[in-house]
Parts: C-alpha cells; sequence; structure tokens
C-alpha cells in the first residue's frame, strides 16, 4: 500500500505548534510511516497535488491566507486545524477586539503599509475534520490522532473539562482559592498541565459546546471579577467564541 | 544590465520571508530582506493587561524561545516594580533558559542547518550515513526539553515562571534525575560540537560590530551590561536609545540599527565578546581563535554554545540546594521597567510602561532577527559579487546558507528559493 501524503501548513502563529510536534518522541517513527509533502520548518518539497492529511498550524489573517486555506481544503482528505490559533484564532486574535487603527500605531508609527486584519480560525472559512485544540497542542493526543488516521480510523476530541483530569490528580482547586480558573468550561486533554503546575487554567483549548459559562461568569462576579477582569480573562485564546457573552 | 534575483520564501528559518536581489553590471546594487510574515501586534495586545498575565502572552511570540521571552518579560516587570527576586529564583531561571538554548540551537544545528553542509533537501532525506549525527541531535533536543519541562512545566511555552518566581518548584527527585542524563550525555555534546567544527564553511569574512550582554565571571544569559566589539564601538549605556528600529515599506518585520549601521548579535557575538567566560570544556570545543568574523560560523558557536550550557546546568544543579520559598510581594505602580536577555538567537529587549495597578500602558520589544536582518543584506552584499559566476542554484544554495546561518527566527528554513533574473 502506498504510504499516505501528509503535508503540514503554517499561518499566522508561533509555529511552537510545528515545534511541538516534533518534539514528539516517536516523531521520526511516526513520519517514516507517511510521505511528508510539505512541513515549513522542516522542508518544503511539493506543494501540488492532493493530501490525504494535513495539519495546518495558525490562524487566518489575510485574504491570500484564506485563498490558500481553501486551496489546500480542496486537496485534503482529512484536514486537521493544528493548535489554538488554527481552531480560535488564538493570542492574535485578542486585536480583534481592539481598536485597528490604535494597534497598527502602537507598534508602527507609520502605518500606510501596513494593515492590521483579523485573526480568525480556520472553521470560518472552511470544513475542518479534527479540531486539536492547545497552545501548544497536547504530545499525547496528537500521537493519538496520527496512528488513528494511519489505521483509517476517524478519532475523537475530548468533550470533558480540564477539571476532570485537574481532580483525577487530586491538585488543590484554584477556583476555589479565589483565582479565576477557566477549567471548568475548557476543553480537557492536557491532563490539567496549569493547575497542576498551580497556574489556573486560561482557557487555551477554548469552551466546551454545552458548558454553562453564564454560571462561570457569576462565580468569577462572586469572587470579585469586574467586567474589564471578565474581558481580559475570557478574550485571550477563543475570544471570538464569547463574542455574544454578556459581559 | 540589470538582473534581479529573487528568494521566494526562505525555508528552514522562522517566519516567512524572501530575499530580492538587484544587480546592474556585475554590481549588487540591492540587497532586502522581505519579510511578509502577517504581523501579530503584539506591542499593542499586551496594552490594558495586568501584568500578571503579559509573560504568558510575550511567550507566544515565538514557539522556540518562549522561555527567552517570558524570562525578559518577567524581569522587565520586577524592574518596574523594584522587586528583588532570590538566588534561587536567578539560578532557577537560569536553568530554564539554558534549557532554551539547547532546544533551540539543536533544532537549527540538525534540523535546519545541517542539510546545508552535508547534502539533502532536509533532515527527512540525509545521507544514510548522517543518521546518526540526526539521532544525536535528538537526544540534545530533547535534554533541552527535559529542562524546560522539569523547571518550567512543558517543553513549549512553559508555564510555572511567574512575577517574582515560580509558581511551583521542580521535585528534588526530578532534579536529580536531570543532573544524572546531563552527566550521562555530557560527551555527546562535545562530539556534536567537534562535528561541527569539522565541516566545511565557506571562506568569507565581513568586519563588523557585534553586540551581546556582558557579566563578569559568566558567560552571558538572562542578565549583563551590553557590550560591543567591532571597529567603532557606539556607547551603549542607554540602550535601546542608540538602537533605532525603522520600517521598511518591503517589511513588516522591524529593522534595527545601531547609530545607523548594521551589527549582529547571536551565538557568533556572544563569543566573540565572552570567549574567556566559557567553561573548560566549551573552550576545548572552540578549534579556530576569537574573533570570528565569518557568518557562517554562527553555527560553531552554537555548538561550542550547547558545550558550555551542558557545564553550567550541571553545575547549578549540583549547587542548587532547593528551599520552599516565599515569592516576593508585589505592589504595582506607575512606571517604566526594561530588561534584556540573551535570547538563543541574541539580543532580545522588552520595555513596559505601567499605570499604577499594574496594567500595560505601552510596550517595546526588540528581537534578535530584527537587529541582525540588516546584517544579513550587508553581508548578501559583500558575498554574491564574488559568487556571480557560480550556477544559478549554486548561488542560490549558498544565500540560503547564510541566511539560514543567521538561524533567522525558524519558520521559513527550506529549500526553496525561486530565481528569477539569473544567466
Ligand atoms: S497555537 Fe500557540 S503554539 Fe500553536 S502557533 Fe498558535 S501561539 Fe503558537
Ligand atoms: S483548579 Fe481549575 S481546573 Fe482544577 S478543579 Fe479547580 S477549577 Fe477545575
Ligand atoms: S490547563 Fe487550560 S490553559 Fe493550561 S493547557 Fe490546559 S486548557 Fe490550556
Amino acid at each position: 500500500m502506498a504510504k499516505p501524503k501528509v503535508g503540514v501548513w503554517s499561518f499566522t502563529g508561533c509555529e511552537g505548534c510545528q515545534v511541538e510536534m516534533l518534539n514528539c518522541p516517536e516523531i521520526m517513527d511516526l513520519l517514516d510511516k507517511v510521505k511528508v509533502m510539505r512541513f515549513p520548518i522542516l522542508e518544503e518539497r511539493d506543494e501540488k497535488g492532493k493530501y490525504d492529511i494535513c495539519f495546518v498550524e495558525g490562524a487566518i489573517t489575510t485574504k491570500e491566507e484564506e485563498e490558500k486555506l481553501k486551496d489546500v481544503r480542496k486537496r485534503t482528505n482529512f484536514l486537521v486545524a493544528l493548535g489554538t490559533c488554527a481552531t480560535y484564532g488564538g493570542i492574535p486574535s485578542i486585536k480583534n477586539f481592539l481598536d485597528e487603527k490604535k494597534v497598527e500605531k502602537t507598534v508602527y508609527r507609520n502605518t500606510s503599509y501596513l494593515h492590521s486584519e483579523k485573526a480568525e480560525p480556520l472553521e470560518k472559512f472552511i470544513k475542518v475534520d479534527y479540531n486539536m485544540r492547545g497552545c501548544p497542542p497536547d504530545k499525547d493526543e496528537f500521537v493519538r490522532v496520527f496512528k488513528d488516521l494511519l489505521l483509517e480510523k476517524k478519532p475523537k476530541e475530548p468533550d470533558f473539562p480540564v477539571c476532570v483530569e485537574c481532580r483525577k490528580k487530586e491538585n488543590p482547586c484554584l477556583l476555589e482559592q479565589g483565582h479565576f480558573c477557566l477549567g471548568p468550561v475548557t476543553h480537557g486533554g492536557c491532563d490539567a498541565v496549569c493547575p497542576s503546575n498551580e497556574v489556573m487554567c486560561h482557557g487555551c483549548r477554548g469552551p466546551l459546546k454545552d458548558a454553562n459559562i453564564k454560571r462561570e461568569i457569576e462565580i468569577f462576579e462572586k469572587k470579585g471579577a469586574t467586567s474589564e477582569d471578565l474581558k481580559r480573562i475570557l478574550i485571550k485564546f477563543a475570544g471570538e467564541k464569547f463574542r455574544t457573552c454578556d459581559l | 544590465m540589470t538582473k534581479k534575483l529573487q528568494l521566494d520564501h526562505i525555508a528552514k528559518i522562522e517566519g516567512h520571508a524572501r530575499l530580492n536581489v538587484k544587480i546592474e553590471d556585475g554590481e549588487v546594487k540591492e540587497a532586502r530582506m522581505e519579510v511578509f510574515e502577517s504581523p501579530r501586534f503584539f506591542e499593542a495586545i499586551v496594552v490594558g493587561r495586568s501584568y500578571e498575565e503579559i509573560a504568558s502572552m510575550t511567550s507566544r511570540i515565538c514557539g522556540i524561545c518562549g522561555p527567552s521571552h517570558t524570562t525578559c518579560c518577567l524581569q522587565a516587570i520586577e524592574k518596574a516594580f523594584d522587586v528583588k527576586v532570590s538566588q534561587q529564583t536567578k539560578l532557577l531561571r537560569e536553568l530554564l533558559n539554558i534549557g532554551g538554548w539547547i532546544q533551540s540551537h539543536a533544532l537549527h544545528l540538525f534540523f535546519l542547518a545541517l542539510p546545508d553542509y552535508v547534502g539533502g533537501t532536509s533532515v527527512l532525506d540525509l545521507p544514510a550515513r548522517y543518521s546518526k549525527h540526526v539521532k544525536r541531535g535528538l537526544m540534545l533536543k530533547k535534554l533541552g526539553n527535559d529542562i524546560v519541562t522539569v523547571i518550567g512545566g512543558r517543553d513549549v511555552h512553559p508555564m510555572t515562571a511567574v512575577p517574582g518566581g515560580f509558581s511551583k518548584l521542580p521535585t528534588e527527585s526530578k532534579l536529580q534525575w536531570l543532573l544524572q542524563e546531563l552527566k550521562e550525555r555530557k560527551q555527546e555534546f562535545v562530539e556534536a560540537a567537534a562535528f561541527w567544527q569539522k565541516l566545511k564553511y565557506p571562506k568569507f569574512e565581513r568586519k563588523t560590530e557585534y553586540f551581546s550582554l556582558q557579566k563578569k565571571n559568566s558567560y552571558p544569559l538572562i542578565d549583563g551590561h551590553i557590550r560591543c566589539f567591532g571597529e567603532k564601538c557606539i556607547q551603549t549605556k542607554n540602550y535601546p536609545r542608540h538602537f533605532k528600529e525603522y520600517l521598511e515599506p518591503y517589511s513588516t518585520a522591524k529593522f534595527a540599527v545601531a547609530e545607523g549601521k548594521s551589527y549582529m548579535v547571536g551565538p557568533l557575538a556572544r563569543l566573540n565578546l565572552n570567549y574567556k567566560e566559557l567553561s573548560y570544556n566549551a573552550k576545548r570545543a572552540l578549534k579556530t581563535k576569537t574573533p570570528i568574523q565569518n557568518p557562517f560560523y554562527n553555527n560553531v558557536a552554537q555548538a561550542v554554545e550547547m558545550v558550555w550550557c551542558v557545564d553550567r546546568a550541571i553545575q547549578i544543579l549540583e549547587n542548587l540546594k532547593l528551599k520552599d520559598e516565599q515569592r516576593p510581594e508585589i505592589k504595582p505602580k506607575a512606571g517604566r521597567g526594561y530588561a534584556t536577555v540573551e535570547a538563543p538567537r541574541g539580543l532580545l529587549f522588552h520595555e513596559y510602561k505601567f499605570n499604577k495597578s499594574g496594567c500595560v500602558l505601552d510596550s517595546n520589544i526588540i528581537v534578535p532577527t530584527a537587529q541582525n536582518l540588516r546584517q544579513i543584506e550587508d553581508d548578501i552584499k559583500l558575498l554574491l559579487p564574488g559568487i556571480l559566476k557560480l550556477k544559478k542554484e549554486k548561488i542560490v544554495d549558498q544565500l540560503e546558507k547564510l541566511i539560514r546561518a543567521y538561524d533567522p527566527c525558524i519558520s521559513c528554513s527550506t529549500h526553496f528559493l525561486e530565481v528569477e533574473g539569473l544567466p
């Protein structure tokens, strides 16, 4: 059987997702089982033709990126949005909520030839077959999904909150201690790595579909969060998902 | 006759960039590094944010040097609020950054730069006899990952380093394990340096100025004063007033110059300024006399620095008596704070202005690659005339190799250059 053709694409992000892929201990064995068509930080071989699997990192910020993404989608059988920039817009999407002209002026004094466009998730433009959330994504999840795809099995996205893994590890609860931990409403699958290191979950894996965000906001308010605090907490990795929240 | 040479998309570097060259009658009139990566406006998105969260945000500037951005950001915050951190915190931060250097240098040397010197288009199709070197590279990289994970909680965008110290300390047993691993693998670092030293580098030299931090009795990492090495060094007391950043209409990245001139930052600059502070093994690993003015030797400098990294990490771990300590209390106040660290690719500068409750009013971040871009252009202007007679592919290879030797932030490094207008 011919090896599946795999491609990695990178739009607007920090490339940490690609780095995390390379950090998987078994990465060389995994790449051996496929034909790597392109992997931007390693090589840029063939861009043309069809792909069986593509991993797409980064948010979409320009018309060019949007066109390229649509083209990649057409040529790809199974497309994975890799990391939070790709699944939600990530940190770059914070600027979607700021005054554009002001944003440009802060960084570049003369902005006549520079434009700040919105950073959008892939799903805004195309159908995504698997959302691999996380900034960076979790190595175990990456390996599991990769292996599933090699077996032509449809991988399953984690659908439980961070709290589940956090409680299993018997971490002291930061929310109970008065910190604004987003664990209860955030997609798990990261082994609750932040609360396990005594840092509250800042929601890098985005809100669960049926999460009771209203209740979480009430809890935060009871603990003294102002509406400015709430905006800061929610508009970070997946701000677009909270646009409709009443803050 | 005017000829144009365009290298579209320089691969195996970080970010998206291309090179545009204009040649008139055999003379290079123009060499432009055009960075067309979408700007992410980090300096603007931290505005209005609390000092407690900006380090986790600026870490996302780069997936490779997160520890450097985090540390630099934290030190700027602490400076603004007059927070003194403990000696233990300083040592743990050093370890975190040593891990970051190893991660970054190993990735660049063995995954991105190696094909330039031994053939093959990428690390995935190197000649078979080099596979043991790639394996070694992976192992060294993993050690870097292990250090960052033990100290920082995760190998990419670590989260335990916070204002005043660490949210959680590593366990004694993990530190012991790390020490054991490093001692066992130490020789591999020495051999890697010997390997990089043996490769053939193009003959090319250009006098320029080198900037790096300098600190008494130690190789520079997360603190020190800025020093310069070169013909007419500028005074750097008031960095960054001397370092001007400016924009070119053809690029979304900022360029930096020191009093109008290009300069180099990074491993070679550090080595040229701080050779005598290297560890014994690192000094022995370097077979070339400093100062080294050949930018291709930046690769050798990285390999030598990795030897220093492992020696220094072992030294810290052997002497560290971990104690559970309280983080100093932080009282935000209005004012400015700035800090410089040596990121893997060179001098990194963060500056913030805060209001009285500790929210950011204004910020300025100068990254190493911005400082090296003009330097790369100037090198190309000198390198190109001497190789114009070569075949097109050879010219492209040589230019890419030079650009990559600078390890410009990782996203675009592969063999990809489209060339126009060459004979
Ligand atoms: S999701 Fe995070 S790690 Fe991945 S590219 Fe975006 S900022 Fe970097
Ligand atoms: S610390 Fe956060 S993630 Fe853990 S149980 Fe409490 S709320 Fe949930
Ligand atoms: S704990 Fe929260 S912030 Fe941390 S990795 Fe998991 S989802 Fe992301």
